[in-house]
């Protein structure tokens, strides 16, 4: 068994293809001058198709992606179009007399050479591009370009140790049932593209190539990142009924996609997303989510060499604003400190970084980068619905600051003329206890409230959930905590706001249940959990959901807590099912 | 007419296949001859295979040079979109 990271839902048992580093072998064939003009026309013909399957490729990611994300495709076509690619192929076949996937070597050991001249880290490992293009057009020479030859079966699961662009051209969805890298993170090409084709996918297993091979049997488990090479088979049999299942799972919540997300006696929650990445839009509007409820910004951040300028912040939010258009997308303010850091931005060494200078406390220490990212944001707001939102707010002073800057930023932009959205809706997260006990005064100061689940538990509880001697005190369902959202919810709808939940509490289906019963009026979660979540709120009702959490705020154990809310929500659910069986 | 200029490159990815692909389109838009030097190493600037083997990353200083009618106009747009990072948010 494998663990990697989780790249795209779903189980998937097959037949392993593994697709080694270099899989095409290439040898000299030298031949005879009559034969020249015919090798010189298999070698057109092979790049058309490669050119064919590519288009293919790219009208696909610029359908379900981007056109951005599809640039490299571009740049591929334009390659294989380009006289000193394809023409210096065809002078080598011609003035050597020798083999269509000979002479293709040769341009590429050419441009190898040029390659390692380069110093530059970074294009040195994007030079692997144009060899993964000269694999596929030697594919596409071998065959009539229908069948892999090598293929285990006419469906498998592809193991290699990295996926190009170019390789996903080749993913025939009919043959493909899933695959596994070596390399690649969640918000990877592959695991964007596996996502997009709704095929599962496990990425960053290390060694894999080495260990499977071709014709092994192998298990996918895309949601919790698992692998599995020739299983047991008492193993394989707890997966084949998993993955039927997740079929039958699937089925049922795709059914859900177009329904509103409201309890049985119709009160309306807001169900919405958290995203890190603009490419997870497309997750997002896959499971039709009624808006992004938490956009980090930091990962414009992180990464990078020095400040993001505000034309490329615009852009990036600027896309994701405009593809969810009409529905809202909130943006938080950069959150950093704690454990996320930026090579450009130091922050002192802290004895208690998570006490120290973190969230809204070191952007008000640096306005000119607060205005910055605002300016970005506010300019965004033009092309559909943004709200902003501040993270740990922790007292009415920084709140006061934040909206100041915020001001001054959009006065500025009047001035010059430069469009922006001039009723934005402002919020603040609550996620500190002073702020949930302050939450009355608070909410008089902001349009909404989102509550950050994790860190309001840690601060409450005074305990990292890291740390395993202590993390038994971290617990959603705290019955202090649950008091705390309760007070938050009730000063919201007091001050006539709403409040939303945007940590992993939210995606939870039987702690959703709780939030719902505290008055949550939107929940926002990981843009795989809507639907699930969704299921839960149709099957419930909202009296339900009020008396559970009226009695789960009369106990005084987690533990306690848990057990009713898991014992009511199995007799509501299963009262369900009886009555829809009448 | 004859016209050059030294530019830095400035997005993260440096010349990179994507990037240069969006530069050979630009470069096609113009009648005159484009060419890209890096160090010792000129490049034909419509072409994408010649403009990846420059290798230029980060930091790297190249010159464009255009001989042509709109020679001017191209080393003014060419230059402009390497400094725009090829147009990519990073």
């Amino acid at each position: 068994m494998y663990k990697g990271i989780a790249a795209s839902p779903g189980i998937v048992i097959g037949p392993a293809y593994v697709i080694s580093k270099r899989a095409v072998q290439v040898n000299k064939v030298e031949l005879t001058p009559q034969k020249i003009d015919a090798e010189v026309a298999r070698m057109h013909s092979a790049v058309e198709r490669t050119k064919t399957d590519i288009g293919t490729i790219k009208e696909r990611i610029v359908h379900d992606i981007g056109t951005a994300e599809a640039e490299i495709f571009n740049a591929y076509l334009m390659l294989l179009s380009d006289p000193t690619f394809v023409g210096k192929a065809e002078e080598i076949i011609r003035g050597q007399l020798v083999n269509t996937e000979y002479a293709l070597h040769m341009v590429l050991q050419n441009y190898a050479e040029f390659s390692n001249r380069i110093s530059d880290s970074y294009l040195k490992e994007r030079s692997r591009d144009i060899n993964s293009l000269v694999d596929k057009i030697i594919h596409n020479l071998e065959e009539s370009g229908e069948k892999d030859s090598n293929a285990p079966a006419d469906k498998y699961i592809i193991i290699a140790q990295d996926l190009s662009p170019a390789d996903t051209a080749d993913m025939n969805k009919n043959s493909v049932m899933g695959f596994v890298t070596e390399m690649g993170g969640a918000t990877s090409h592959t695991a964007i593209v596996a996502r997009s084709l709704e095929l599962p996918a496990v990425v960053g297993v290390r060694d894999i190539t080495s260990t499977a091979k071709t014709g092994d049997l192998v298990i996918i488990d895309g949601e919790k990142g698992i692998v599995v090479i020739n299983p047991n088979p008492k193993i394989l049999a707890a997966y084949k009924e998993e993955r039927k299942k997740f079929i039958l799972k699937l089925r049922m919540l795709k059914r859900l996609k177009t329904l509103d997300t409201v309890t049985i006696d119709k009160h309306k929650v807001e169900l919405t997303a958290n995203i890190e990445f603009p490419e997870e839009i497309v997750v997002v509007q896959e499971n039709n989510a009624e808006g992004v409820g938490l956009f980090r910004t930091e990962f414009i951040y992180i990464n990078k060499s020095n400040l993001p300028s505000e034309e490329e912040q615009f852009e990036s939010y600027k896309a994701v604003v405009q593809k969810m258009n009409p529905r809202p997308v909130t943006l938080r303010t950069l959150d950093i400190g704690g454990d996320k850091f930026l090579p450009y931005f130091k922050i002192a060494p802290e004895q208690n970084p998570f006490l120290g200078l973190r969230a809204i406390r070191p952007t008000l220490a640096n306005i000119n980068m607060f205005k910055l990212q605002l300016r970005a944001i506010l300019r965004s707001s033009a092309f559909g619905k943004v709200k902003i939102m501040f993270p740990m707010i922790t007292v009415a002073e920084e709140l006061d600051e934040a909206k100041k800057v915020l001001e001054e930023v959009k006065a500025d932009l009047k001035r010059k003329e430069v469009k922006f959205d001039p009723s934005v809706k402002v919020g603040c997260m609550i996620e500190v206890p002073s702020a949930a006990i302050m939450a009355d005064e608070l909410a008089k100061k902001v349009d909404f409230f989102s509550i950050g689940t994790n860190d309001l538990i840690q601060y409450t509880v005074a305990a990292d959930r890291g740390n395993e001697s202590v993390s038994y005190l971290y617990d959603p369902l705290n019955p202090a905590v649950l008091r705390l959202i309760k007070m938050i919810s009730n000063s919201a709808h007091k001050a006539g706001i709403k409040v939303s939940v945007c940590g992993e509490m939210a995606g939870a289906p039987h702690l959703a249940f709780l939030l719902i019963g505290l008055g949550i009026d939107e929940l926002s979660v990981s843009p795989s959990s809507i639907l699930s979540v969704k299921k839960l709120i149709r099957s419930v009702s909202f009296k339900d959901a009020l008396d559970t959490a009226d009695e789960a705020l009369r106990e005084d154990r987690a533990s306690v807590i848990k057990d009713m809310i898991l014992t009511r929500l199995n007799q509501l659910l299963y009262a369900k099912e009886k009555g829809e069986k009448k | 007419m004859q016209y050059k200029k030294k530019v830095k490159i400035v997005n993260n990815a440096g010349f990179h296949l994507r990037a240069v692909a969006v530069f050979v389109k630009e470069a096609e838009k113009f009648k005159s001859d484009i060419k890209v030097r890096h160090d010792e190493i000129e490049a034909e600037g419509k072409s994408i295979m010649g403009l990846t083997t420059l290798g230029a990353g980060i930091g790297v200083e190249i010159e464009i040079k255009a001989d042509g009618p709109d020679a001017k106009e191209a080393v003014a747009r060419l230059s402009k979109l390497i400094a725009d990072k090829f147009g990519e948010a990073e």
